[in-house]
């Protein structure tokens, strides 16, 4: 047996997080990834069966990191603009925190390999934040309204203020934009006013 | 590490195997061997890599087996 070696793993794990956030799903095969991260091809299949195998395995991985962290601090039964609230500040942390997981998730999400990591995942994180949101309902702290539009109101404002702050500006015309904490905060309190009765 | 009966080797080649009809012919020779526990191609890659996973087959036993078939297999070097 050939024994298996975690930092090996890491590296060609984040080898191939960076080659796919750059080059998309196309850019990755098994020789080049070996030839990056240090490793021989045949290292690489002592880890992972394929291709496919290796795509989908740091898809569930990644996807795992960025749900422990969106939950961290988080409980179902918090009020709406608590639980709002740390689900900003949670998810803004990883995402600045984790520029290559986010890139690399960009560039897989409308792909089968999503779809097969998210069957390998299970629903424990819609099922705790479809909790949260259903009890908000119940209590008569959040609107009433399709999942979809809720989503969108509560989350794309915080996604595109990442989005702006990556990119170092809004829009070519305008200044140097960096997304502050306060900024994040007062952004969310008026999503927590639209979406409350 | 690794004691006990349940620790597996996995093997790795370099194949002439091409086409998903190699495959199929591999198929013959693989799924009815009990000495291995699974295996697959990666048809994606450059050198059309076979990954055998067995406790007890060595690269010159999987070597001779494909050999039987007009397959050539070499092992990759770690």
């Amino acid at each position: 047996m050939r024994p298996k070696d975690e930092q090996k793993e890491r590296a060609i794990r984040q080898k191939a997080i960076e080659m796919i956030a750059e080059q998309g799903l196309d850019g990755l095969s098994m020789q080049k990834l070996a030839k990056s991260a240090g490793v021989s091809p045949a290292t690489l299949y002592i880890y992972y069966k394929d291709r496919d195998d290796l795509i989908v395995q740091v898809c569930v991985e990644e996807t795992l990191r960025m749900f422990r962290a969106t939950l961290e601090n988080f409980d179902p039964q918090m009020s709406f603009g608590d639980g709002l609230r740390i689900q900003w500040l949670n998810r803004a942390r990883f995402c600045m925190a984790n520029k290559w997981s986010v890139a690399f998730t960009e560039q897989i999400r409308h792909s089968p390999y999503h779809s097969r990591a998210m069957e390998l995942i299970g629903t424990e994180m819609s099922d705790v934040l479809g909790q949260f949101v259903r009890n908000n309902v119940v209590r008569g702290e959040l609107v009433r309204m399709p999942f979809e539009a809720y989503w969108s109101i509560a989350f794309s404002p915080l996604y595109q203020l990442i989005k702006f702050h990556f990119q170092g500006r809004s829009f070519p015309n305008h200044e140097p934009f960096v997304l502050t904490e306060e900024l994040l905060l007062q952004t969310m309190q008026l999503v927590l006013k639209a979406l409350t009765p | 590490m690794h004691i006990g009966t349940h620790a597996l080797d996995i093997l790795v080649f370099k194949t002439s195997v091409h086409s998903p009809s190699d495959v199929v012919r591999l198929e013959d020779l693989l799924e009815t061997d009990d000495r291995i526990l699974r295996w697959n191609v990666d048809l994606e890659d450059v050198d059309k890599v076979l990954r055998i996973v067995s406790n007890t087959l060595t690269a010159p036993d999987v070597i001779r087996l494909l050999g039987a078939k007009g397959f050539t297999c070499e092992e990759l070097p770690d």
